[in-house]
């Protein structure tokens, strides 16, 4: 990674920050430049715009999903070790970084116009999206899942996962996060499971 | 006296067997001695496949075997009270490419697969231009069944081996240019029709209601009229003159006629019996000679083709011909060569009929695999006549599926003392050129027919 | 110019003659010349001076061309009495190049799905180990069911002229077989932009996502070479089945197969992952040209 990248990482880690905690327009770029140490001048070298930096960032963030999600898809384990395997590393990224995932929920779902030219669809979280769609076609090509439209599938992944982020990000579980990770991920393996098996 | 055979160019084999008396033949029999095995390999498929299958059954009527299976899969939702809507568009398009693929069969039995041999019957070297691959007719043939073919492959993608009917319509979407290419191909059909076939108008030809009009033919028919009526063929061949066509189209109609009564066809009385038959996975008997099973209707033998279809659709012309000199190898030959006119000019007719703006398809509301049983029948009118198609069917799966092709009826074994329609025509000819003739003037698909 | 004829036997073992119909539907000049540049010595549906035993005694064959599925058996298919095998080594042993014309003869195709003849085969199942003397190419297998007229054409002339052919690790012509059934047709703006066909019957949309289409892993020329001059099936509108592949026909051949709606068969060599990646971002642009209809129903009826 050269040292430019390097420096584009940093800075998006400490948007997300601004971001998931002040929302998206209430975070300006002096207000990045500033926790970077940076003049405002210099971060425009790194990045264009707020929105560009919004979009990288986007990409940026599904790409640590995705990245460990690919992982565990090259494991030689079931799918069901699969589903419980990337729900605790999901949820540790929750307690562990929980301005990822809160930018995920509260930027990228919440404010879509920052992100309709460019980033609409999959184009920002594709990579993560093709390794869910990865693990649901090994999962029922080995009969251990049931045949269904793969949107129902992939949100019932989803919308589970992201759930819980929304449910410990405003602080209302009663456990420590990961206590409940076998159990989330018992549902969304059930939720798709073979009748068969 | 027995005499052996094998007769080629008949799509695949068959072998004649005769026994001779008094320079006569006094008993024929014709044995396919060739099974594929067909019906077997359709059990336990899935039920779409099988319009992929059932056309390989035969290269030169593939999609009469596709129309039937389409029709016969479209059934199962009718018996099942829920049928399927299908435009009248799809409905054309598939009669369509049926009749062009007659056409075509028509043309090529004609110059490839008689024509050749009756004109062998003439030592006359005019008659030369018949001969197989050097001939300038035989070349002539295959030229305008290349091109004929070529509006089928428009709807189709390609030919042989399309299977664009689906149960629901058909795959493609012509476009106008489309059909306009197709009339043109068929254009060429008419123009060889009158310029090798018949030195006749076709309009002309077909308002012939006479037995005269033979008179004012030329070319290949008027050489063939004359070979036959030198080598007598007007006099020979005629076989039970029982006549049935169980499917109706735009231009047959269905029936049956026996002793000049036309009386309406009831399916159910079809039979197929294999008593003089092999047997799959059963040592051979002594009486089993064929892998031809016979065809019965109410226990009678029927002749079906071109000729059982001009009859039953009381088209004059051939009635006329067929007054004087029967089901003989000239009649019968004739009324292919007849049907070729009418099918060109009814199908030029129908594709004018196409109403492009119609759907193609409309998807099916029910899949077969939600049907928990069911069975079917459909029959076709194919080049060589009536095929019959019946499916019984398990959640989607064929669990048995039996074809009966024009061939079967016409060229299967006697049973029971009672002989087969292509034997009781080969019974008493005095030589084995003319046996061969008669044997191919049914237009024998041996592939077809043991399928 | 002194013309040799190089001989032709054609013969046809268990087949629907499928192929030599596709042979009489070639182009027809080029159909003319075949017969003037060739000596089709015989062929069981098309000469008629010539019999099978001439075509035994015949000294040296220039080529055989073999037409439908081969049995060691004579339970239910012999070819005038002979059984297939016997006579195809007979055959065989005369041959300077030998064809296996269509997906039967050279893999076995339909044929072979007939389980109580367990030994339906293709041709060079049977010839491959065989030593033949005079064979100057090892077999060559046209498939396709039926075989294209064109590649027959193509590789007789070509022999003739040039006496060896690149074959591929299936031994088909190399320069016929390279490309897929994919390459050229005119639904392939449909598949880069993944547009799936709405259903059977309409001119606009892909036909690999729902209708099964084996177009991007099938080995043929189809959509290069054109059916009958004018055609192919998926232009058309009818799924490609795979035809010209060993595994013909393989089941519900009409259908994509997919868990949880993603193909389970990606294009021929494509990394899974890349081509859902792919798939993912093409989707995401709905493009109005190719979801709409390219004529509307409107049109035809304001016309």
């Amino acid at each position: 990674m050269s040292a430019k990248e390097v420096k584009k990482n940093s800075i998006i880690q400490n948007a997300l920050k601004l971001f998931s905690t002040k929302g998206f327009y209430n975070t300006t770029i002096p207000d990045i430049a500033k926790s970077m140490q940076m003049s405002v001048g210099n971060m425009y070298n790194y990045f264009a715009s707020k929105e560009e930096l919004a979009k990288y960032a986007i990409k940026y963030s599904t790409n640590i999903l995705a990245k460990q999600l690919r992982t565990i898809n090259h494991m030689d384990i079931s799918c069901k070790e699969k589903i419980f395997l990337f729900t605790r590393e999901y949820l540790e990224n929750v307690k562990d970084s929980p301005e990822v995932i809160e930018y995920f929920l509260r930027v990228y779902l919440s404010n879509r116009e920052v992100f309709a030219q460019g980033c609409e669809g999959f184009l920002c979280v594709s990579e993560f999206v093709t390794e869910v769609m990865i693990l649901l076609d090994e999962g029922a090509e080995k009969n251990e899942l049931r045949q269904q439209e793969f949107f129902s599938a992939f949100s019932m992944v989803m919308g589970c996962l992201g759930g819980f982020a929304f449910l410990s990000g405003e602080k209302v579980l009663d456990k420590d996060l990961l206590e409940y990770s076998d159990s989330v991920a018992e549902n969304i393996y059930r939720a798709l499971k073979s009748d068969k098996t | 006296m027995k005499t052996v055979d094998i007769i080629e160019r008949i799509e695949g084999e068959a072998k004649l067997v005769c026994s001779w008396e008094n320079s006569r033949i006094s008993d024929a029999r014709i044995e396919f001695l060739n099974f594929r095995g067909f019906e077997y390999i359709l059990k336990d498929k899935p039920a779409l496949d099988t319009l992929i299958y059932t056309p390989r059954i035969c290269g030169i009527c593939g999609q009469a075997h596709l129309k039937a299976t389409v029709e016969a899969l479209e059934n199962i939702y009718t018996n099942i009270n829920e049928p399927l809507e299908v435009t009248n568009k799809a409905k054309l398009l598939r009669e369509i490419g049926l009749n062009i693929e007659i056409i075509d069969s028509h043309i090529k039995w004609f110059y490839m697969f008689i024509m050749p041999d009756i004109a062998k019957l003439s030592s006359d070297i005019k008659y030369e231009k018949y001969k197989a691959i050097k001939g300038s007719q035989w070349l002539n043939a295959s030229k305008i069944t290349s091109e004929i073919i070529k509006s089928l492959a428009i709807i189709g993608g390609q030919w042989p081996h399309t299977s664009y009917m689906v149960p629901g319509g058909v795959m493609s979407d012509p476009t106008l240019l489309d059909l306009t290419s197709m009339q043109n191909y068929l254009d060429q059909a008419v123009i060889f029709f009158e310029n090798s076939l018949t030195g006749v108008d076709i309009i002309d030809y077909l308002s012939f209601d006479n037995i005269d009009s033979l008179e004012k033919l030329d070319y290949a028919l008027k050489d063939f009229k004359n070979i036959s009526f030198e080598n007598e063929l007007e006099k020979i061949g005629k076989s039970y003159d029982s006549h049935i066509v169980l499917a109706s189209s735009s231009l047959f109609e269905s029936a049956k006629i026996k002793t000049k009564n036309k009386h309406k066809i009831d399916i159910n009385k079809v039979k197929e019996e294999n008593i003089n038959s092999f047997k799959v996975n059963s040592t051979k008997k002594d009486n089993e000679y064929t892998w031809s099973k016979t065809a019965l209707y109410n226990n009678e033998f029927y002749e079906t083709g071109p000729l059982s279809r001009a009859l039953v659709s009381n088209r004059s012309f051939i009635k006329s011909i067929h007054k004087e000199y029967k089901d003989s190898v000239f009649t019968r030959v004739f009324a292919r060569m007849d049907e070729f006119a009418h099918l060109l000019i009814k199908t030029k007719d129908l594709i004018s009929k196409i109403d492009i703006s119609q759907e193609s398809y409309i998807k099916p509301k029910y899949s077969y695999s939600e049907i928990e049983h069911a069975s079917s029948i459909s029959t076709v009118e194919a080049a060589r006549g009536s095929l019959y198609h019946k499916i019984i069917m398990e959640k989607g799966i064929i669990k048995s599926y039996d074809v009966i092709t024009p061939t079967v009826w016409n060229l299967g074994p006697g049973i029971n003392a009672k002989l087969g329609v292509a034997q009781k025509a080969i019974i008493g000819v005095d030589s084995l050129e003319k046996a061969q003739i008669i044997l191919r003037s049914f237009d024998v698909c041996s592939v077809c027919t043991t399928h | 110019m002194t013309r040799h004829k190089p001989k032709i036997v054609w013969l046809q073992a268990i087949t629907c003659n499928g192929n030599t119909h596709s042979l009489l539907s070639s182009n027809s000049s080029r159909f003319e010349l075949f017969l003037n540049s060739f000596d089709l010595f015989y062929h069981p549906s098309l000469t008629t001076d010539t019999s099978l035993d001439d075509a035994i005694n015949l000294e040296n064959i220039d080529f055989l061309l073999i037409e439908g599925a081969i049995t060691s058996s004579s339970d239910y298919f012999t070819i005038s009495d002979n059984n297939i095998l016997d006579l195809l080594i007979k055959l065989a042993n005369k041959a300077s190049y030998i064809i296996s014309v269509g997906s039967c003869a050279s893999f076995g195709g339909i044929h072979a799905k007939f389980d109580e003849d367990k030994s339906i085969k293709g041709v060079p199942d049977y010839l491959n180990n065989l030593e033949l003397n005079n064979l100057k190419q090892k077999i060559i297998n046209l498939t396709g069911c039926p075989v294209h007229p064109e590649w027959i054409l193509q590789t007789l002339f070509t022999l003739k002229n040039n006496k060896i052919i690149l074959l591929d690790d299936k031994q088909r012509p190399k320069e016929i077989y390279y490309g897929l059934a994919h390459h050229g047709c005119t639904r392939n703006e449909y598949f880069e932009w993944k547009v799936e066909a709405k259903s059977f019957g309409v001119k606009e949309g892909c036909l690999f996502y729902e209708q099964g289409c084996r177009g991007p892993m099938t080995h043929s020329n189809c959509n290069r070479v054109l059916w009958n001059d004018v055609n192919t099936k998926t232009r058309a509108g009818m799924p490609c089945i795979g035809c010209t592949e060993f595994d013909f026909p393989r089941e519900n051949m009409l259908e994509t197969k997919k868990n949880i709606g993603i193909p389970t068969q990606v294009p021929l060599g494509i990394n899974k992952r890349a081509y859902l990646t792919i798939t993912g971002v093409a989707k995401t642009f709905k493009i109005d040209r190719l979801n709409n209809k390219l004529i509307n129903k409107e049109e035809y009826e304001n016309s």
